[in-house]
């Protein structure tokens, strides 16, 4: 046995058999975009962990960055644009459009629409900071004039970071732009989960001390009535005007009506709870492998994060100057705190939670969380209908 | 003599629906210069004719027959019999080579293009009125250019064809998609802005009004009942008892509290804190008298 593996004929098939092995390690296959991914992985973990930063979205994003990071030799069906890989089917979900609209669910059976039914005015300071996405969209065909290379589709999908709303942007970058979506998606979570950082300056800019002390009026009561008539009109009125947005909304308002209409309280329970959580999972995890370094490290993925920026901000200072426009019509004790016009993003509930936190800091006893809560799921309603108009005309 | 009448019929019906068939079909593209175009099967490029079933039922085109000149049979060709890839299905294509041989198979005509700047398309006896006839002029044929049936807004036109399609409708897609004609109309994507934000406004606009509406009504129904009822609403008893309090406070307050509940204080509670009495039923098998801590007679 010995003999045979002094062998000089045994030692050079092992060898060879070594060489072989080794091509098809990770290490052979390494390159910097791969280690640059890698690090990004690993900065959304510690974002997640350590900074509390939406931890539910970026772990899954942030391990599913690592995992579709790992290099490997073509061909293996192990990779996620490869057919037959198990993360490719996984990833079935994502292209064909198939989780938004599922997270949609989840989201409208754990959203209490009490905050925006007792006062609907708020509704227009959600539909005031869908402008972001349109300054984006705009920012994105001036860059194209400027030489870079964007579609007017692409421009579209970018836009709709500006709407603060995850599942929204895969589900309208997945039709409009399949190859930016990646890092639409991580641009769109990115942002959201930076949004504590990203919106206060644009707040107080925005803001004088006076109108940061608006005591708002507490809401009223609201009955079981409304809150079942609310998903029923809300579907009506928005899916015969945008029907291309009937995904995202018929799930939104779906889901909404098994919590409220408190005859289905299991449904309601499995939505909210275990099936979101499997979605989230899933569309976290897939997105975050999607960026792998051979297709997500290019120019227009660097575009796509800078112009993402642009879009929040947009955003955030769209609702606020719009709370600003509307107090001009409204009697003294009616007026509106312009501190909740940040929460006409989607971003639920982080956004609302940055205005209950600025509120906090300049008056004590000044609670906005609730009154954050109306324009922050009217922007929900509000970046669906957006991304419908976006379909209609670019899709 | 019957049966003969009736066979007589079904050759007669049979022949006028063959009659029908062929006559559906139409000349309906040529090349003529085919420099870097359409191979034929002997990887060779040489000028061709696309014939059109436009019929909604197959039509075999053996025996019809394909001319540059009429009466003359040898710029005449023959589609020759017991082929079945001469019977073209219901609304296609079938393409024949013109390299001026007749012996490289089916669809090799013994007349090239460039000759008489005239073809058609007779039936079997070869003679007649053409089917389908086209006449262009061969010294301005553009190599790689087609010729065929275009359809306009003002019906179909025969002439230079934007792309050559062997095999296909004439009727080129346009190319540009859709979000680049959008764009092509609006560069600035300002349209797109105003109308979308309208678009957006007037769905919120909507629901608010509704809303607005719903919750008036809401309130004079409530007020209704509890005046029916003998209650004193809510606000009259915050104003008689000089009550201003918002509820704000103690709302976020119990918010904290549930937060702190739920996601820091008390991850993982095994057991429940209440004010309520605890009542156990007595069971020796939890009786201190018969516990093992009792200390053993040692006696």
């Amino acid at each position: 046995m010995l003999a045979e593996a002094a062998n000089p004929g045994f030692l050079s098939f092992l060898g060879d058999n070594l060489q072989q092995f080794y091509t098809f390690t990770g290490f052979a296959n390494l390159t910097w975009g791969h280690l640059i991914m890698i690090a990004v992985g690993m900065f959304f973990i510690y974002l997640a962990i350590a900074k509390h930063f939406e931890p539910m979205l970026l772990v899954p994003i942030g391990f599913g960055i690592i995992v579709g990071n790992i290099p490997f030799f073509p061909g293996m069906e192990v990779g996620i644009y490869e057919e037959g890989s198990v993360l490719n089917y996984l990833y079935f979900g994502v292209v064909k459009g198939v989780y938004p609209p599922l997270i949609f669910l989840g989201i409208g059976a754990m959203t209490d629409f009490s905050a925006l039914i007792s006062n609907p005015k708020l509704m227009l300071v959600g539909a005031a900071a869908q402008f972001g996405i349109f300054a984006a969209y705009m920012a994105v065909l001036g860059l194209s004039a400027l030489g870079f290379d964007y579609t007017a589709a692409e421009a579209g999908a970018i836009g709709i970071i500006g709407g603060a709303d995850g599942p929204t942007a895969i589900f309208l970058s997945s039709r409009l732009a399949p190859d930016l979506m990646g890092a639409i998606a991580i641009s769109a979570y990115s942002y959201m989960a930076l949004v504590p950082l990203i919106q206060p300056p644009v707040m107080r800019l925005l803001t004088t001390k006076k109108e940061r002390l608006i005591h708002m009026k507490s809401p009223r009561q609201i009955s079981q009535t409304e809150k079942i008539l609310f998903p029923i009109i809300g579907l009506l009125f928005t899916a015969f005007l945008v029907p291309s947005a009937l995904p995202l909304l018929g799930m939104l308002f779906f889901g909404n009506l098994l919590k409220e209409c408190g005859v289905t309280k299991r449904l309601a329970n499995t939505a909210s709870g275990p099936m979101i959580d499997i979605v989230t999972i899933l569309i976290g995890l897939t997105v975050g492998a999607s960026t792998q370094a051979t297709t997500f490290l290019t120019l227009k993925s660097i575009g796509t994060f800078a112009i993402g920026a642009c879009a929040f901000f947009f955003a955030t200072a769209s609702g606020v100057l719009f709370v600003k426009f509307m107090n001009l019509f409204l009697k003294e004790g009616n007026k509106i705190n312009p501190l909740i016009g940040n929460a006409g993003v989607s971003a639920v509930p982080l956004a609302a939670r940055v205005s209950q936190d600025m509120g906090i800091k300049y008056d004590k006893t000044n609670y906005l969380l609730m009154h954050a809560m109306g324009p922050n799921v009217a922007g929900v309603i509000g970046s669906a209908v957006a991304a419908g108009v976006l379909l209609s005309f670019l899709g | 003599m019957r049966r003969l009448f009736v066979l007589g019929v079904m050759l007669m019906i049979g022949a006028g629906a063959w009659a029908q068939g062929i006559k559906d079909v139409r000349i309906n593209e040529v090349m003529v210069r085919n420099v870097d175009n359409y191979e034929d099967g002997y990887g060779k490029r040489i000028g061709w004719i696309e014939l059109f079933n436009t019929g909604y039922s197959k039509v075999n085109l053996a025996g019809a027959h394909l001319s540059v000149k009429l009466g003359d049979t040898q710029y005449t060709y023959r589609i020759p019999s017991g082929d079945p890839r001469t019977e073209v299905a219901p609304r296609d294509y079938i393409i024949f080579f013109c390299d001026g041989t007749d012996t490289k198979g089916t669809f090799h005509t013994n007349f090239t293009l460039d000759q008489t700047g005239y073809l058609a398309l007779l039936d079997a006896s070869g003679k007649g009125k053409p089917i389908d006839e086209i006449r262009y002029d061969v010294s301005e044929q553009e190599p790689d250019v087609s010729i065929g049936v275009l359809e306009t807004e003002d019906g179909p036109v025969f002439g230079k064809l934007p792309r050559t399609t062997p095999g296909a409708t004439n009727d080129v897609i346009d190319e540009m998609p859709k979000h680049e004609k959008f764009r092509r109309m609006d560069p600035t994507g300002i349209v797109m802005t105003i109308t979308a934000m309208a678009v957006v406004f007037v769905a919120l606009l909507i629901l608010y009004i509704l809303f607005n509406l719903l919750g008036k009504t809401m309130k004079k129904v409530t007020q209704k009942r509890e005046n029916a009822s003998g209650k004193v609403s809510e606000p009259l008893l915050n104003k008689v008892k000089g009550n201003t309090f918002s509820g704000e406070a103690e709302i976020a307050a119990i918010a904290m509290a549930l937060h702190m509940y739920r996601s820091e204080m008390h991850d993982k509670e095994s057991t429940v804190l209440t004010i309520n009495r605890v009542a156990r039923a007595y069971s020796p098998w939890s009786s201190k008298i018969y516990g093992l801590r009792q200390i053993p007679n040692k006696k």
